[in-house]
């Protein structure tokens, strides 16, 4: 379990580093000012917010946090994926920077984000079960 | 049911080793998939843009080839015109037989039909003499274009019944053509008197004038008779009609083919080289996982073993990891190409249309197929040096 933890919560934190800067260095997006840029500021703080999470997991001890700790990585992977998508949005033209390289780029990386997590749920649940 | 388990507890046994083993050949199934997968949607749009554009032969001017190709493969707009003779002269050519003239105008930039600076391609078209929208036009319906109508492209951002303003004049949309991935899904079709009149009224109604004059054409679509060499016809129209150059769907293959090339031939490179580095390189692990396993192996003998087990016990277990490796590999490799599709088409300049579902599958099967041949033929030499074992001998060597 430890492994898998330690597995879990490395990924979350290079997810996290990952969707904090795509926007910026990996696919920039079109513009600072344009819509896709607050985009990319509100993936930023997301970004940040789920590598906090990761690094909290390593210092985990009983299931019921671990939980806790993958239902939040969910809900973060959600986030990063609405908001490109629905939340804030990215440029009306499907053949801008942004909706070419920084939206799939988030859309993955936060499905990756949801996977990790859920998985973290599903090897923790059993033994939260067992206790009650 | 027991064979199964033993197969899987072995590979549980060394996650790392296993897991390096398994991307080795996700590597390989991902390029060959990159690779075929991209070859196959250049030559899926290709073939369906040249059936729209219906024509066998193409005639532009000679200092306008290059143009002309950019518009036809990534849909760059451009303006360029042909001698006014030249539709004459070509539909005299023997072995033509239908022969209709276009003229290309470039938008200005911020056209009120496209947002953000980008201009299109309009295509002027004779609806009395025109065999590549008009067709399908009169097809959708039941009639072909009138006055101030035009049809646009697939990937035009305008709804069928709207109104777009070129050059200050208004046209209404009356269809819209299917996506082809090539440049004419960002093209609109008008008529070519709809493009005179644009052009005169343009010096009083537009931001810019448009310097054309009627009777001016930019190309000249040709279809040639049945049984004809087309090579020969091109020849001809080159040779017969000056200062003009044929483009033909093989010229416009070859010359998208050698543009991909350097991508497909890299990839194809990698997957060689890792194909060559990762096959004794699986054979020297499973070599390796054989030897740790002397002593497990003669147990297995001993205990009533046949030789073919121990055999199958090894091979079967590099082909499970073949089989993982490569559909890690095409899962991943499908992921990246589909979500990033449009980012690749547009670095590659090349024409691009989704691949059918028999296209991927027949793609991802080849990818799977060379995985599990690296894996067997990898695995070969350490099931048939197992299996030869002798129990006694393996379980002593085993110990030691």
């Amino acid at each position: 379990m430890n492994k898998l933890l330690t597995a879990v919560a490395t990924i979350l934190i290079i997810l996290g580093v990952l969707i904090a800067i795509v926007g910026w260095f990996i696919f920039p997006v079109c513009g600072g000012t344009m819509r896709c840029g607050y985009t990319a500021r509100a993936e930023t703080v997301v970004g940040s917010l789920i590598v906090l999470v990761g690094a909290l997991l390593m210092f985990t001890k009983t299931s019921e946090t671990r939980i806790l700790g993958g239902a939040v990585g969910i809900g973060m992977g959600v986030v990063t994926v609405l908001l490109p998508t629905y939340i804030i949005g990215m440029c009306t033209k499907d053949t801008m920077p942004c909706r070419i390289g920084t939206e799939p780029a988030l859309i993955i990386l936060g499905a990756i984000a949801i996977i990790v997590s859920v998985i973290l749920i599903a090897k923790n649940l059993p033994a939260k079960l067992d206790k009650q | 049911m027991r064979f199964k388990c033993l197969i899987w507890k072995n590979i549980k046994k060394h996650p790392y080793r296993n897991i390096a083993i398994i991307v080795c050949f996700a590597f390989v199934a991902a390029n060959i998939l990159v690779a075929d997968y991209l070859m196959t949607g250049v030559s899926n749009s290709l073939t369906v843009g040249l059936d729209r554009l219906g024509a066998d032969i193409m005639v532009v001017p000679e200092n306008a080839t290059s143009n002309s190709e950019a518009f036809l493969l990534m849909g760059q707009p451009s303006t360029f015109f042909l001698s006014n003779s030249s539709l004459d002269e070509i539909a005299q050519i023997n072995g033509v037989s239908l022969a209709c003239p276009q003229l290309y105008i470039a938008t200005i930039a911020n056209a009120p039909c496209c947002s953000e600076g980008e201009s299109v391609q309009l295509i002027g078209i004779d609806p009395s003499l025109d065999f590549t929208v008009t067709p399908w036009l009169e097809s959708q319906l039941g009639r072909s274009l009138d006055q101030d109508e035009v049809i646009i492209g697939g990937k035009i951002e305008s709804k069928v019944g709207s109104q777009v303003t070129f050059y200050g004049h208004t046209f209404i949309v009356a269809g819209q053509l299917e996506s082809t991935g090539m440049g004419l899904d960002r093209c609109i079709f008008i008529s070519l008197n709809d493009a005179y009149v644009m052009a005169a009224e343009s010096g009083e109604k537009a931001i810019e004038k448009l310097d054309i004059e009627q009777g001016q054409i930019s190309t000249v679509l040709v279809r040639i008779d049945k049984n004809i060499d087309i090579n020969v016809v091109a020849s001809n129209i080159q040779t017969n009609v000056n200062s003009t150059h044929v483009i033909t769907s093989s010229s416009l293959m070859q010359g998208v083919t050698s543009q991909l090339s350097t991508t497909t031939q890299l990839l194809y490179i990698t997957t060689a080289s890792v194909a060559m580095i990762s096959l004794p390189l699986i054979a020297v692990i499973s070599s390796m996982a054989s030897n740790e396993r002397r002593k497990e192996v003669g147990l297995l003998r001993a205990m009533g073993g046949s030789k073919m087990f121990i055999f199958k016990l090894i091979f079967i277990e590099a082909i499970i990891l073949a089989v993982i490796g490569g559909l890690v590999g095409i899962l991943i490799s499908l992921v990246g190409l589909f979500s990033f599709q449009n980012l690749i088409v547009a670095n590659l300049q090349i024409p691009f249309l989704l691949p059918t579902l028999s296209d991927a599958l027949m793609a991802a099967s080849l990818a799977i197929a060379l995985a599990v041949t690296i894996g067997s033929c990898a695995s070969l030499f350490p099931a048939i040096k197992s299996c030869n074992l002798e129990p006694y001998e393996a379980i002593r060597s085993g110990e030691t």
